[in-house]
């Protein structure tokens, strides 16, 4: 019979690193707090019994406050595991261990990972293991998840617990007597009630004593039993001077604070580490936004700029080549004109365009996997709080905007980790805004075509999304979301040499995604855009330029005119965006007729200059920048905010915002560089 | 004959596509299928069974 094990830590411990050793998984280990949302199941590797690790999301306790915490909890209370594997950062043992502090209470039986070991030996600590194990009564494992070490003993634990050859017992770590004495008068009051026998009635007692939220709502309180528990509360705070919350919190602390030494031995004196003296540049005042958009600059310069330049015409030719050769063989087959124009200029155009783009897109790939995996991306957090929070915005909305370079839906998800509903929503919103991995084909193609010399177009997107994620933060925060942002807590991981193999596997995946996007989605709107290009609503075959999609675009042009693009090829091209925002370098690959190449005939690049010039393609960038997301994103959107309202409020905030700034820089662009 | 071969081809490709697309946002919990997800807990990759 099959048995479950839950791994439970602090955010950074190597919980994720651990589970993926234990279970030979890919999941990869992320440098920000809250990137695991939801919890993971795997089989244990090596062993014959069928056992399952479940990772919980990383928490600092087991208090209500977040969507993490909660989950947490619920899981160990409810689906009540065989096994906690209380995963332990040894080099930041004191902070770890007051989430252990409270796992102990809640009585399963539970067994004590340290993790890091080989950063403690290395620093020349010692850690008193048998001392470990009186103090929390709970048996240890010394181990380095990265070094694999001491898994063997670890996975053998968990077998004989599991197997009940041990038996594991959490014993309950006594606070003061004062403390103590209040608990025991709720304990007593408890046993009078039905209470199911999941709860353990000491970790119980002590929630309702916090009034914990969670708690409060499950077990309402009599009349008659309300007075006693406010008595038992009151008998506290005027003990201490302090809310019974904070007096157990502080008890924990102590408890723990008074026994450390005897933990821990042979410390050395704080030094300042690599780290600290790293992030005194990275995180300066005034250095730190000058670094970040110098790094983000040299990022698109390498992979846009010199790597786009360099490989952007031998893929326009690579496709070309295959449209000729597959256009020659239909041509062999004697196939139907219109066939031969849904294959060459319709599928392999608008595919061909877009993945034309896989090589500077995998370097742009790599270069964030790199400054992800070293530990950078929780800096850009870190210092994005100072600023947003002057504009009724928290940093922790920043992680999902990071998130959202990649895709939007993921960054969307993530906001799920934001508890205060008002910030919650704002990210929603708002995480739009920051270039996701499908818009950089159309940026990338607006620079190669109009901005070749001028380095800094491209980074200027992000600078651009910000600026108008911390206006709407002032405009929102002043009308639809009044109040303040819930205050931050972010913890900075050392910096690490970024492990090669690991952001290798995301440049990959990220890529593989991309391609199988366009295979996919732009493959399928490539057919229907060039049918739409190709045939009126007789369903005659026409010219482009009496095409359904021509008079869908007519009508739709004069909104983009005063944004100067109003012809009905770049007005289409914008409403494609919608199905996916590659799918708008296929509609113009498609309408260009890219799908051949000759010796005369332009490329992609070139040719798109007849519906733009450089202001009026910077502000096309601009609109798809900031314009609602694809079909997917607006889907997450809905999901996460609830309803079709936010969701439609959301959609008309992103679009008016987009259509507003890209008009002013194309009329003021206009006139400036007449 | 070839333009059916081939028009028969592409549908079944296109249904294909639509039906990976599907797939791919069904089995993962934030329903991408996108281009260039960095959710690193993302099933979809958990999903390349182990």
């Amino acid at each position: 019979m099959g048995y479950s094990v839950a791994l439970v830590g602090n955010p950074n411990c190597g919980k994720t690193t651990a589970f993926n050793a234990l279970t030979g998984s890919k999941a990869y280990v992320g440098n920000w707090p809250g990137v695991t949302v939801e919890k993971k199941e795997g089989k244990l590797r090596g062993v014959k019994e069928d056992i399952t690790l479940v990772d919980l999301p990383g928490i600092y306790s087991l208090s209500p406050y977040t969507p993490e915490e909660v989950v947490a909890r619920n899981y160990i209370i409810k689906e009540q595991p065989d096994l906690i594997i209380n995963i332990i950062d040894a080099s930041n043992i004191e902070r770890n261990l007051y989430l252990t502090h409270q796992l102990v209470e809640l009585g399963r039986p539970t067994i004590i990972a340290l993790n890091m070991m080989d950063i403690v030996e290395k620093r020349g600590e010692k850690i008193n293991i048998k001392r470990l194990e009186e103090l929390f009564g709970v048996k240890v494992v010394p181990i380095s998840a990265t070094k694999n070490q001491g898994l063997d003993e670890l996975i053998n634990l968990a077998l004989e617990v599991g197997t009940k050859k041990v038996k594991i017992a959490s014993k309950a770590i006594p606070f003061d007597m004062i403390i103590e004495q209040s608990i025991n008068e709720v304990m007593i009051l408890l046993d009078g009630k039905q209470i199911d026998e999941v709860y353990n009635k000491r970790w119980l007692a002590i929630k309702v004593l916090e009034q914990d939220k969670k708690v409060v709502e499950e077990f309402h309180l009599s009349k008659e039993e309300s007075p006693i528990v406010e008595e038992a509360a009151r008998l506290l705070e005027n003990a201490y001077d302090d809310d019974v919350e904070s007096i157990i919190i502080n008890g924990r602390y102590e408890y723990i604070t008074k026994h450390i030494s005897s933990i821990v031995t042979n410390r050395p004196d704080h030094k300042i580490t690599l780290s600290d003296k790293i992030d005194k540049v990275i995180t300066n005042r005034i250095l730190a936004i000058p670094i970040f958009f110098g790094i983000m600059w040299f990022v698109y310069f390498l992979s846009i700029q010199t790597v786009g330049d360099m490989t952007i015409g031998f893929m326009e030719g690579l496709f070309g080549t295959i449209g000729d050769q597959v256009g020659l063989w239909l041509e062999g087959m004697s196939v139907s004109p219109w066939i031969h124009g849904l294959v060459v200029d319709g599928i392999i155009g608008g595919v061909g365009a877009v993945l034309g783009f896989v090589p500077q897109l995998m370097i742009l790939f790599l270069l964030i996997g790199i400054l992800e995996d070293c530990g950078y991306m929780s800096r850009v957090a870190f210092i994005m709080d100072k600023i947003f929070r002057k504009f009724g915005l928290s940093g922790k909305s920043f992680i999902p905007m990071v998130i959202g370079t990649g895709c939007s839906v993921p960054g969307i998800m993530a906001s799920r980790t934001i508890e205060s509903e008002r910030d919650r929503k704002m990210t929603i919103m708002l995480t739009p805004f920051i270039p996701c991995g499908a818009k950089l084909p159309v940026f990338a193609l607006m620079v190669g075509a109009f901005f070749p010399e001028h380095v800094w177009v491209g980074p200027s997107m992000y600078v651009l999304g910000i600026l108008m994620v911390i206006l709407s933060g002032l405009i929102l925060k002043n009308t639809l979301f009044k109040g303040e942002a819930a205050p931050y807590i972010l913890e900075l991981p050392e910096y690490h040499i970024p492990n090669f193999k690991g952001v290798m596997m995301q440049m990959w995946d990220r890529s593989k995604a991309f391609i199988i996007k366009a295979g996919t989605v732009i493959f399928v709107a490539s057919g229907l855009i060039w049918f739409l290009q190709s045939f009126n609503f007789s369903l005659q075959m026409v010219d482009t330029n009496e095409s359904m999609l021509a008079s869908i675009g007519h009508v739709i042009a004069p909104i983009f005119a005063p944004l100067g693009f109003g012809t009905w090829q770049a007005s289409v091209a914008t409403v494609t965006g919608f199905l996916a925002k590659e799918a708008v370098v296929a509609t113009f690959g498609i309408l260009l007729g890219v799908g051949e190449v000759a010796e005369t005939d332009p490329t992609l690049l070139t040719s798109i200059g007849q519906f733009f010039t450089p202001v009026s393609a910077y502000a096309f960038m601009a609109f798809t920048l900031l314009a609602a997301p694809c079909f997917a994103a607006i889907g997450a959107m809905k999901r996460e905010f609830g309803n079709w309202k936010w969701t439609l409020i959301a959609i008309g905030y992103q679009t008016g915002l987009a259509w507003i700034v890209a008009f002013l820089i194309y009329q003021v662009g206009s006139l400036l560089f007449k | 004959m070839a333009d059916f071969i081939i028009v028969a081809v592409i549908i079944l490709l296109m249904i294909g596509a639509g039906y990976k697309v599907y797939k791919d946002r069904k089995d993962s919990p934030c329903g991408c299928g996108c281009s260039g997800c960095t959710q690193k807990s993302c099933s979809s990759k958990r999903n390349d069974k182990k």
